[in-house]
């Protein structure tokens, strides 16, 4: 068994609890094995420990060495790596709190290739869905890694996405990588641990404890290039993430949204603040230009509405079928909305039901919990 | 020497024939009673001592001994008192034994000698009709309840000398006292009216297409979007009760004491229970068991406000129901089925602040929705013909409100729903069914043909919207619905995607 991952590991553990007096407890001690080798009276006459810390440190001591995490590890395929070690990535090693260990399945961004990311609200709106859908494929397909926290909403969106169209994507999560948090990402997490990464600074079977995820937001913001905040309320925990990023020299980027509308208020005030408007994926590519591929900029300028199917200029056949496309472009509503927009008296309400229906099969909108909106 | 008389004993919503008899012979002064009695029964012997002392009887000084036969059916309730009265008024020569000839009994007695009403009456009426009785004595109380069947004189006794008077009369002075036939009333209590309701044209649509067949129905949609409001007048579009129904649901209230002195109950029963409902209060219940909430909503509509916030166990009982159409209580001596058929309409909010799935107001997350959602089962969703999701009611909805759509007040609605019905009539008339909803798999492919184009259609829809089977027939039963609406023989194409719109809620929630 490799002695140094064990130490390392209990190393990591305590790193969590106290991240500062680990950093120079190792700067003193110089590895994590001479931290173990410590006894009981070393630790009483650290001058650095106060008498909580040095409970934790003995109680840690009286647990052991956690001999069971290397076979875990081993078991899943992940991989651990310190701080000390020379592949440690070089974005994270700038950062004050960077993690002591990093554990990942899969594998860890490329050092030169630039990277965005890409977040958001997790209970987003349709316009974010499909924003956080166009980020992610346009991302794949020029080429450009997304990086993001796998949380619902944005961004597993922007994730999937981004790995259906063949793209890499990295996820940076509040928990042990072995657990799949939310639930409903594994078909995600499959895909990411083929195509790029899960990545966590939390011990392996660590749980989703509410505070590692503002914490593993410094990750997300260190690993990217160009943040990217698609949707986000006024008080939104990407803010977090955009703090972060500022404070890493990060450049953010902003979805613009409606006036008044909640969910985009985060963003709208980022933008009032001087945050870059990403209205369309080749203003976030051309601000990596300097950074990265040539082909950036043989992309022809497309503009956003058009590529996420919003701004739809082919007509439907039928009189009823264009209003509703009018009424559906500006928003989406219920089959009742929609009758009092449309503000027929001459019409039923079954013979729109009807219609609607039939866009439906033929795939021209789409119904999610009753309402109706351009699919 | 034996006397006997005829009473009834409960079994359900059912009744048997019981025989009192009575003996009084020499030996010690004593009265006993024996016939698999409960307590109340038991303590018949007292009451009815007591009373016959205060009427001014003084019973020979010898042994009395009564028996209610069969003898092995266990007895509960209080409506033994005055057959056992009569029948030892008899015995002890008070009165002609002749007087007690196809004559039925039921009643309480109080100390004073005053008859007092009972429950079940109905059931036990149309008993002793069946056993070829020709008169019924019963409490004042009870004799409008027992008026309603036809074909037997209904007598009220007030007390015990009233009793004495009317059991040494001749059939003729006798029959004078009959009362007459409850009339069947025709005027209808005014109700409540669907042009009450502002805007919201896409669920009174499906109410009415529910009306019409008899489909379940689940509203899903934001508070006060006017669910509890509309289902509340459901009751005004419905097809009026049959004779045969009215009889089938006043046996249910009349055992259950809740006929409230009417006669016949001659409208569909609304049932609206409070989703803090016991499993028992739903199902029926007590040792001696009771129907419960399901089944007083026979023939009529059981509307569930809130659904999700019901227990799980008693959502969960409406399974067998809705299957069956009768409930099945069992208790360690018998086991009572109490017929339950019945209209569910159900009405929820999306999600657990009400506003989903609208981002502007809704701050619930997705897995909140999708559990809040979940609490439905899913076996109880596969019961649920129509869904329909309400929006918040729209300003230019409230405003419109005065000038209301004319299509959309009860009585026209009610005029298209007896259409259907017709239609539904004339389709099942050597069935066992009546309605659309009724339909098994074996009737859709008899009566819902669909032609070349309509199957073509249903083929695509299959694929495209990944529905599946079960939900396939019910979509197709609800389309019957609408065309029998549209009085049209055959089912279309825009009937079908009418009927789409209205499929199940986990297709397109939880999609």
């Amino acid at each position: 068994m490799d002695e140094r991952l064990l130490y390392r590991l209990y190393a990591a553990q305590l790193y969590e609890v106290m991240p500062a007096v680990m950093r120079r407890m190792l700067e003193e001690y110089g590895s994590a094995e001479a931290i173990w080798n410590l006894n009981e009276k070393e630790l009483t006459d650290c001058v650095r420990l106060n008498d909580v810390q040095r409970e934790e440190f003995l109680s840690a001591k009286k647990r052991g060495l956690p001999v069971e995490m290397p076979e875990r590890m081993k078991k899943s395929g992940m991989t651990g790596i310190c701080y000390e070690d020379p592949d440690y990535p070089a974005r994270l090693r700038e950062l004050p709190d960077a993690p002591y260990m990093l554990f990942c399945l899969g594998k860890l961004p490329e050092e030169d290739r630039k990277s965005v990311a890409v977040i958001g609200t997790r209970h987003c709106s349709d316009y974010g869905r499909r924003t956080a859908e166009y980020f992610g494929r346009e991302l794949a397909v020029a080429g450009v890694p997304v990086i993001s926290g796998m949380a619902a909403g944005i961004d597993s969106i922007a994730q999937k996405a981004c790995v259906d169209h063949g793209g890499e994507s990295y996820g940076i999560l509040g928990c042990g990588v072995d657990v799949i948090y939310p639930s409903s990402n594994r078909e995600l997490y499959r895909k990411l641990t083929e195509q790029g990464g899960v990545i966590s600074e939390y011990l392996p079977g660590s749980d989703p404890l509410p505070y590692r995820f503002p914490l593993r937001n410094r990750l997300i913001s260190a690993f990217c290039d160009l943040l990217i905040v698609v949707e986000a309320r006024e008080k939104s925990g990407s803010h977090i993430t955009v703090q972060y990023a500022l404070e890493q020299g990060k450049d953010v980027y902003a979805v613009p949204g409606r006036v008044g509308d909640s969910l985009s208020t985060g963003c709208n005030r980022l933008l009032s603040q001087g945050a870059g408007v990403a209205w369309c994926v080749e203003e976030v590519l051309l601000a990596l230009k300097d950074m990265h591929q040539k082909k950036l900029l043989t992309f022809p300028l497309k503009e956003i509405g058009e590529s996420i199917g919003i701004k739809n200029h082919k007509k439907w056949p039928g009189k009823l079928q264009g209003k509703l496309q009018k009424l559906l472009n500006d928003a989406p509503g219920t089959a009742q909305e929609l009758y009092v927009r449309l503000g027929d008296p001459e019409m039923k309400i079954q013979e729109l039901l009807t219609v609607l229906m039939q866009l439906e099969i033929e795939g021209k909108v789409l119904c999610r919990g009753g309402r109706y909106e351009i699919g | 020497m034996v006397v006997t008389a005829a009473t009834g004993a409960l079994c359900g919503i059912d009744c048997r024939l019981i025989t009192v008899e009575v003996d009084i012979s020499n030996g010690l002064p004593q009265m006993e009673m024996v016939g698999s009695l409960s307590g109340e029964v038991r303590e018949a012997q007292m009451r009815v001592r007591v009373a016959l002392k205060n009427t001014g009887i003084a019973l020979p000084p010898q042994r009395i001994t009564v028996n209610l036969a069969p003898a092995s059916l266990h007895k509960e309730g209080t409506q033994y008192d005055l057959p056992i009265a009569a029948a030892m008024l008899a015995a002890g020569g008070f009165v002609p034994k002749d007087g007690l000839r196809d004559c039925f009994l039921a009643g309480e007695l109080g100390l004073n000698g005053e008859v007092k009403p009972v429950c079940g009456i109905l059931p036990m009426v149309l008993q002793a009709r069946e056993a070829g009785m020709k008169e019924v004595l019963m409490a004042p109380d009870n004799v409008s309840e027992g008026a309603v069947v036809s074909g037997l004189h209904i007598i009220g006794v007030r007390d015990l000398e009233e009793l004495i008077t009317i059991l040494s009369e001749d059939e003729e002075t006798r029959r004078k006292r009959c009362v007459p036939d409850e009339p069947v009333s025709d005027e209808e209590n005014p109700k409540a009216d669907f042009g009450d309701i502002y805007g919201q044209e896409g669920m009174k649509r499906a109410m009415e297409v529910a009306a019409a067949g008899f489909h379940n129905l689940l509203m899903i949609g934001p508070p006060g979007a006017g669910k509890t409001m509309a289902a509340r007048r459901l009751s005004s579009i419905l097809p009026p009760i049959t004779e045969e129904e009215a009889l089938e649901v006043s046996k249910i209230y009349s055992v259950s004491g809740r006929l409230g002195g009417g006669g016949l109950i001659r409208e569909r029963p609304f049932i609206a229970p409070h989703h803090s409902a016991t499993l028992q209060a739903l199902a029926g219940g007590g040792r001696n068991p009771k129907p419960g909430l399901i089944s007083m909503a026979h023939k009529g509509v059981l509307f569930l406000d809130e659904t999700v916030h019901f227990s799980p166990a008693a959502l969960e009982v409406l399974r067998q129901p809705l299957e069956d159409k009768k409930v099945l209580v069992a208790r360690n001596n018998a086991s009572y089925e109490f017929p339950a058929e019945f209209m569910l309409v159900a009405a929820m909010n999306p999600c657990p602040c009400g506003n989903y799935p609208d981002p502007q107001r809704c701050r619930c997350s997705r897995e909140q929705v999708q559990r809040y959602l979940g609490r439905l089962s899913g076996p109880l969703l596969d019961r649920i013909d129509l869904c329909v999701e309400l929006g918040r009611v729209e300003l230019p909805d409230y405003r419109k409100a005065g000038e209301a759509d004319p299509d959309w007040y009860s009585v026209n609605m009610r005029k298209r729903v007896l259409g259907a019905r017709r239609m539904q009539e004339l389709r099942f008339a050597g069935e066992k069914i009546c309605f659309n909803a009724q339909m098994g798999v074996k009737e859709l492919k008899r009566y819902v043909a669909l032609g070349k184009k309509e199957q073509e259609y249903m083929d695509t829809v299959y694929e495209r919207l990944h529905l599946s089977l079960r939900s396939y027939h019910r979509i197709l039963k609800v389309a019957r619905t609408i065309a029998d609406l549209d009085r049209s023989e055959n089912v279309e194409v825009g009937q079908l995607q009418e009927a789409l719109c209205y499929r199940g809620v986990e297709e397109r929630y939880w999609g």
